[in-house]
């Protein structure tokens, strides 16, 4: 408990350190997220070269709007995670404006064969719910559909779709208290 | 405690952590959040295990995303610190050319207005000149009729025509004499032009002296003569320019006996 109280801390001095433009605190806060982040926006657009782009112009947006952050509003890799989900579909949208304008045939499925290259298959506490809650999840997360598009795409009404999403986090949240009773039985027979 | 449920239950958590919530319910979410200490708590509980999701299926980006990253925004701040030092004296040199050029150009506009300005003050002061004197002709020409006509609708003015003799061919003059009024003018419109050196001059004949009536300003039509009692006859002589004290009988050219 301590050693969170002292995370917690650390993390609030080095994302003050980070607002008031600290480049090695943008390097500490890049290393911690980048991967998260990276792992959303890949998913999301389906295309390595893009998602680079992506990934960076995310930590550019959330460097010359730091300021903007607010700690009390919620946690920092939230605030960033909203960032790289806009980002990302504000790529797809001028991508399929432009896809619109040329022959829609040479696209068709491009994003679902890149989907298996990239190896982003969901792992962890996800990768243990039910296939419906995964899918719920992955689908408002991971590939920054709404409510109303992603309940279409599992072909739920939409009421249903909540109570997957509901469900789904409720899920979650046991799967990690079940993992942190586990770790600290650990340490306590490691103690 | 309703409401706290009922949020939870909405799935509003979730939209505002995605932030797919409405603005107008944001701000309402946020009051919510900050008022009630067991709905942040679960709200923090989410985003944690969102978090988390999101650490567990961490992709590694490539090592060149993070150099050029901070690349450019060393990049930014170059530019940012560079433009002003380039830019400033440039734009600073700029608008001081422009301002001086401007300050030529409207100053050689006033002078040349200035300059114009004056020529029509001076063209119109010699027009008002013009025009003064027109009035001033005018004036007299009118105070001449007037006198004329005066005298000549006078029942007691006599008039007297001046036939000119072989020195002034054709030449007359018409004298109005008034003996109750003591006035005498004359019409002398009719004699001829003298060179410049010389003038008309009238006289009166007292008992055979010549007395002086005045010399004839020739610019004039109509001339008031000075009014000499009992005089026999009139007479009018060319005299030296400025007149003489006494008639050159030579040079009589009309006289009339009264």
């Amino acid at each position: 408990m301590r050693r969170f109280i002292s995370k917690v801390k650390d993390d609030s001095i080095l994302i003050e350190r980070f607002q008031n433009r600290d480049e090695t605190a943008l390097s500490k806060l890049y290393d911690m997220y980048s991967g998260a982040i990276y792992g959303v926006i890949i998913r999301m657009s389906r295309n390595e070269e893009a998602a680079q782009e992506i990934l960076q112009e995310t930590f550019i947006k959330a460097w010359n709007k730091s300021h903007l952050y607010d700690a009390t509003k919620g946690k920092f890799y939230t605030w960033l995670y909203r960032i790289a989900r806009n980002t990302t579909l504000n790529f797809l949208r001028k991508k399929d404006n432009l896809i619109q304008m040329e022959d829609l045939s040479v696209y068709k499925d491009e994003g679902e064969e890149a989907h298996d290259d990239l190896h982003t298959e969901l792992k962890g506490a996800l990768a243990k719910l039910d296939a419906h809650h995964q899918k719920a999840l992955k689908l408002i997360y991971f590939n920054g559909l709404t409510h109303r598009e992603a309940h279409e795409e599992m072909g739920v009404p939409l009421g249903t779709f909540k109570s997957y999403v509901r469900q789904a986090i409720k899920k979650l949240r046991e799967v990690y208290d079940q993992e942190s009773l586990m770790l600290i039985c650990i340490l306590e027979l490691l103690a | 405690m309703k409401d706290r449920n009922t949020i939870i239950e909405s799935g509003m958590l979730e939209m505002y952590l995605l932030g797919l919530l409405p603005d107008e319910k944001v701000a309402m979410l946020e009051k919510m959040l900050a008022d009630d200490a067991e709905l942040a708590q679960k709200y923090a509980e989410i985003e944690q295990d969102f978090e988390n999701v999101s650490l567990e299926n961490a992709i590694q980006p490539p090592d060149f995303i993070k150099e050029d990253l901070f690349e450019s925004i060393r990049q930014e701040y170059t530019d940012v610190k560079q433009l002003p030092k380039e830019a400033k004296p440039q734009t600073f040199l700029w608008i001081a050319a422009s301002l001086a050029a401007l300050f030529m150009i409207s100053s050689l506009w006033m002078f040349t207005q200035w300059n114009s300005t004056k020529e029509d003050l001076q063209v119109t002061q010699k027009e008002l000149n013009d025009i003064k004197s027109q009035i001033q002709n005018l004036q007299t020409d009118l105070e001449s009729s007037q006198l004329l006509a005066s005298i000549v609708k006078d029942p007691n003015t006599l008039q007297y025509a001046m036939k000119g003799n072989a020195k002034i061919p054709g030449g007359f003059a018409t004298a109005y004499i008034n003996h109750e009024a003591k006035s005498a003018i004359v019409n002398v419109q009719k004699l001829p032009e003298l060179p410049a050196d010389k003038t008309y001059q009238m006289w009166a004949d007292v008992e055979g002296e010549m007395i002086n009536m005045g010399v004839i300003d020739k610019n004039k039509d109509v001339v008031v003569m000075n009014y000499i009692d009992e005089a026999t006859s009139l007479n009018i002589t060319i005299e030296p320019k400025g007149g003489s004290d006494h008639a050159t009988v030579e040079q009589l050219v009309t006289n009339v006996y009264l």
